[in-house]
């Protein structure tokens, strides 16, 4: 499953970075980066979710509104809701210091979560399935009552999502964000590398007949494919083509 | 110019040799070097193995047992003893008594003294006895403690690691050496320092290493009782998660508890409400009684998959011999040599030397330690399933022993299985010991012979 979807086990961490994994508190920098401005009372639709460590971050430090997250992999939902649920606990219900992590991550695990799951969900709510074919009933382009995301977040999943659907599903893709996401809102992507796609090919070689024909690379024509799905590139992060911000 | 190789070889064998200079060659320094970080790490875990609070919360008998008289002088512990210590257990690259050796003569420690030959090791006796935390009052110590969650997960369980970072940030030198760590899980631990921690300096971020939480005890406490009162308040419905074990804190996975399972430690924190509501809920055990056999004088190495194997060869090697004696009186066939022995769960914890065994039957049990009484083998290493005869005359005691948990005990056992399979997630599960190892309920005898007969403080007072 995981070299199919990319679901891997804390692949949204940094640790994939710096070699090491961070514990809950520490801030996830991609999110810093942004103007924070945009994240205030927002809300956020978090495509790849992974275990839940970027809503969290959210929720946590961004004070975003709420959080819908959505990713493949059944396991890593209900691990980014406990993890979610678990960070809120941490909170102070009235914290003046700002800060988040107020109560010990030791009380958390050894009492369990304090928040009730429909509490939490009020403010991150996580579905499971793939989002270019699946349907969330609560979201715009399923016809439901929401309004639309203020910011939408795909952050490491687009090759996963090229991989698996190819450059159409690719384009659906950026379609299906563009309807989700509120006119003025923000589509925040972390698109990979052409040579990560390979990697990911060598893994799973079943990935090889889609790659083999896919014609639009990142940052050869992707960012082409996601003017022409709507959005305007707002400001770029990072090296090279890497990152992205896009309205 | 080409040259034919075999005319090259040719030219080098008659090549006259260099005189042997009189000088010995430099001795290359690339092998005598480790990487300086992991030596300074593995020097600070010794450290804190050899620390007054290290020494104190240890049974005296693990060091006296190591201890040897190197040229003339005592109390020196080989390099080799000290590798099956738990507080190494999660130390990577595995340390190794020649990683030692180099780490210590790399950066040589204040508290230790390395012998000539540099494989053995002890605390320097000018530093003994210490006026520092050993005698410490409870409440001293709760004051040199401070609660920590690290930038990244994992390194609480090196505290080599933890002591490293701490001395490496810019924290006051007067709170160093670090004594102690208490590993809470991967996630937090606690500390204790040499003096106690002001509240000020605690909440001072620049003081600490960056991106970690860092809190004094009384603080923690402090939140700790907030965070169970408001758990109650917002969810009076749920159940309280149960942690078994006290430990430092009153959780479990202590090091020092891991280290010294047989000692008990006070638990610094006093009984919280959410203590209260834990004994309120203890469920009532119902189970089959003479199914838990408590095992002792395991290897610390070992693990359930060879203490099944090793106990289940005793069994059968016991009803094998049994039916053999038998059958010189009197006919018996083949395959009646007994049932096989049944183990349901092995309730072990890497390190100890203890374990509880979990059987199918009553019969299983007595099976089990009767197997053990008459055979009487001792493991010789972690992945030892066969065990090794202890001769009568050798006055050897170190078998592995087996006793029958009943009564109380028995009962106590019970209610905290069913507590930890009631209160916990797969996860958690994994992270905790396996409780009963650590839960002191052996059988009244043997607690005498170990503690005394104190009755031990980690067990609540429920029986």
């Amino acid at each position: 499953m995981s070299t199919k979807t990319g679901s891997y086990k804390t692949y949204q961490s940094h640790a994939r970075h710096t070699g090491s994994n961070p514990a809950a508190h520490i801030p996830d920098p991609r999110l810093l980066l942004l103007p924070q401005e945009i994240l205030k009372d927002a809300r956020v639709l978090d495509i790849g979710c992974n275990n839940g460590a970027v809503s969290g971050h959210l929720l946590l430090r961004h004070a975003v509104k709420s959080v819908v997250g959505v990713d493949v992999d059944e396991k890593l939902i209900s691990k980014s809701r406990s993890h979610v649920n678990f960070m809120l606990s941490r909170v102070r219900p009235s914290d003046p210091s700002g800060r988040g992590e107020w109560y010990p991550v030791s009380s958390v695990r050894k009492y369990g979560s304090r928040i009730p799951p429909a509490e939490v969900c009020e403010r991150g709510r996580f579905w499971c399935g793939d989002y270019v074919t699946a349907i969330d009933p609560a979201a715009p382009s399923a016809g439901g009552g929401c309004a639309g995301y203020d910011v939408v977040f795909a952050l490491s999943v687009v090759k996963w999502v090229h991989l698996a659907h190819g450059d159409s599903g690719l384009r659906s893709f950026f379609e299906k964000v563009a309807v989700d996401v509120k006119p003025r809102g923000y589509f925040v992507l972390e698109p990979q590398g052409w040579e990560s796609y390979a990697r990911a090919v060598g893994k799973n070689p079943e990935l090889r007949g889609v790659f083999e024909g896919i014609r639009v690379r990142p940052g050869e024509g992707m960012e082409g494919l996601v003017a022409a799905c709507g959005f305007r590139l707002v400001r770029r992060w990072g090296v090279g083509a890497s990152e992205g911000g896009w309205d | 110019m080409f040259v034919p190789r075999q005319l090259q070889r040719k030219a080098l064998r008659q090549q006259p040799k260099e005189p042997a200079s009189l000088v010995p060659p430099e001795k290359s320094t690339k092998d005598d070097h480790i990487d300086p970080t992991l030596a300074k790490e593995m020097v600070m875990t010794l450290e804190i193995l050899f620390s007054d609070y290290g020494i104190e919360s240890g049974p005296p008998e693990w060091f006296s047992a190591r201890m040897r008289s190197v040229e003339g002088e005592s109390d020196f512990i080989h390099l080799s003893a000290l590798l099956d210590c738990p507080l190494l257990a999660e130390m990577k690259p595995k340390p190794s008594q020649m990683t030692f050796r180099k780490a210590l003569t790399q950066c040589p420690p204040d508290l230790l003294q390395l012998s000539k030959d540099r494989y053995y090791i002890r605390r320097r006796h000018e530093y003994l006895p210490s006026s520092k935390s050993p005698a410490r009052h409870q409440k001293d110590l709760d004051g040199s403690t401070i609660y920590i969650e690290p930038h990244v997960t994992g390194i609480t369980l090196n505290p080599g690691r933890v002591a490293r970072m701490l001395s490496q940030s810019a924290m006051p030198r007067k709170y160093l050496p670090v004594q102690f760590v208490e590993a809470g899980d991967t996630a937090w631990a606690f500390v204790i320092l040499s003096t106690a921690v002001s509240h000020e300096d605690a909440e001072n971020q620049e003081l600490w290493p960056r991106g970690w939480i860092v809190m004094t005890k009384h603080e923690w406490i402090r939140r700790d009782e907030e965070y169970q009162q408001l758990r109650r308040r917002r969810r009076p419905t749920l159940p309280t998660r149960i942690r078994l074990p006290e430990r430092h804190d009153g959780a479990s996975g202590s090091s020092a508890q891991e280290m010294w399972p047989d000692r008990p430690i006070a638990p610094t924190v006093p009984a919280g409400p959410a203590s209260a509501r834990e004994d309120d809920q203890k469920m009532n055990a119902d189970y089959e009684p003479g199914l838990i056999v408590y095992l002792t004088n395991l290897h610390p190495q070992t693990s359930k998959e060879t203490i099944t194997s090793f106990i289940t060869r005793q069994a059968d090697r016991y009803n094998r011999k049994k039916s053999s004696s038998k059958a010189k009186g009197n006919f018996v066939p083949k395959d009646e040599d007994g049932p096989p022995v049944n183990i349901n769960y092995v309730d072990y914890q890497k390190g100890l030397t203890t374990a509880y065994l979990r059987l199918r039957k009553a019969q299983d049990s007595e099976l089990v330690v009767s197997a053990l009484r008459k055979r009487k083998r001792m493991m010789q290493d972690g992945s030892d399933k066969k065990g090794k005869k202890v001769g009568i005359d050798s006055g050897r005691n170190d078998w592995v022993k087996a006793t029958n948990v009943e009564g109380n005990e028995e009962r106590i056992y019970w209610e905290k299985v069913l507590a930890a399979k009631w209160g916990g997630k797969g996860k958690n599960k994994r992270k905790r010991p396996s409780q009963p190892a650590t839960l002191d309920v052996r059988p009244s005898d043997e607690r005498k012979q170990t503690d005394g007969g104190r009755p031990s403080k980690k067990v609540k007072s429920s029986d």
